[in-house]
């Protein structure tokens, strides 16, 4: 597998580490900080307190479930059906996380349990991306995963308070192109990932499920369908896939 | 359930569902991590973890940038093109997001 990578960082998480992802992190900030904004601005016209703001932002820590959770709250009073909707609304948007972790055990599980799965509250789209993308290059610091995780949850939650109080100020986010923001990180993020790999079919497998599901099935599963179908093929195919 | 009254309930607080939506939250980020140090990494799991991360990046980019028309394709492309060519991922951040936001302004 990484036969011919040559691995001069140690396992970590070192502090060089963390400030290597906090620094890898840093050019998203300026669109999360949009992005944050717009999500603290949606929370404030729906309604939400400034603390169920700080639950949704800085406990859940997941922008995309924060903005469709939003969206649903209830205008009266919460009962199981609307409490188990939004559940099953949140789990299938981070599905993905799932596959994500899943992704990072051969790299991760180097270091002891006890620091890694505190690590893993802080998973995001975006400090995935840097690891892997930082793994792809022949590094092994998982530190650079943790930093990049703390830089934008000390990033985001603030700012979205900041947009609740200051409602208004970002309204539109799609002006920014900031519904895209997941398609360019992933964009950047995946070169050094593509560079390493052996085989680009299950990465056409994978996009070919995905696209059918989308269309089909609509909704959030895409990516989870997708990313197994692509990964499924190259178990499967065997050889060099 | 004595006559199937628990949907009938009411209350006011939000907090039960921001608790259970970030609790499961949590249990989605660390399942497929835990998942994967109990099943034995023969050489198949091995490939398929090894083409996972490609995987995911294709399949939660492509559908979505598609679907978003010129903008979406736009912005994709000059990410990964800019990212290509600089190994800079601020600009490819700035140029993706930019290439987007434009196209969408010229009315695509």
């Amino acid at each position: 597998m990484n036969e011919t990578t040559t691995i001069a960082e140690p396992i970590g998480p070192t502090l060089a580490g963390m400030a290597l992802g906090a620094r890898m992190a840093a050019p998203f900030a300026p669109g999360l900080i949009v992005f944050a904004l717009a999500n603290g601005a949606l929370s404030a016209q729906t309604g939400l307190s400034f603390a169920e703001t700080f639950g949704m932002s800085g406990v859940m820590f997941a922008g995309g479930a924060q903005a469709m959770a939003t969206q649903m709250w209830p205008h009266g009073a919460w009962s199981l059906s609307t409490t188990l909707t939004m559940i099953g609304v949140v789990a299938a948007v981070n599905s993905r996380m799932f596959l994500m972790g899943a992704s990072l055990r051969p790299w991760l599980s180097q270091a002891p349990a006890s620091l890694i799965y505190p690590n893993l509250a802080l998973l995001t789209d975006l400090n995935w991306s840097i690891g892997v993308s930082h793994r792809a290059n022949g590094g092994s610091d998982i530190g650079v995963v943790l930093g990049a995780g703390l830089l934008s949850w000390i990033v985001w939650t603030p700012i979205c308070m900041l947009g609740w109080a200051l409602t208004g100020l970002v309204t539109d986010p799609r002006r920014y192109a900031l519904d895209l923001m997941m398609v360019v990180v992933f964009s950047a993020m995946s070169i050094n990932v593509f560079k390493r790999a052996r085989s680009a079919s299950p990465f056409v497998v994978s996009g070919a499920a995905a696209l059918a599901a989308s269309w089909l099935i609509g909704g959030f599963w895409f990516i989870v369908i997708g990313a197994v179908a692509g990964a499924g093929w190259a178990a499967l195919r065997g050889g060099d896939a | 359930m004595p006559d199937g009254s628990m949907w009938e309930w009411r209350w006011e607080s939000a907090w039960p569902a921001i608790l259970a939506c970030s609790a499961v939250t949590y249990l989605i980020r660390i399942g497929g991590y835990w998942l994967m140090g109990r099943v034995p990494v023969g050489p198949r799991m091995s490939r398929a973890l090894d083409a996972l991360p490609g995987a995911i990046f294709v399949a939660a980019t492509l559908p979505i940038a598609v679907k978003a028309g010129p903008p979406g394709l736009a912005a994709a492309a000059a990410a990964g093109l800019t990212m290509l060519a600089t190994k800079r991922d601020w600009a490819a951040i700035f140029l993706g997001l930019a290439a987007g936001a434009a196209t969408r302004a010229a009315g695509f």
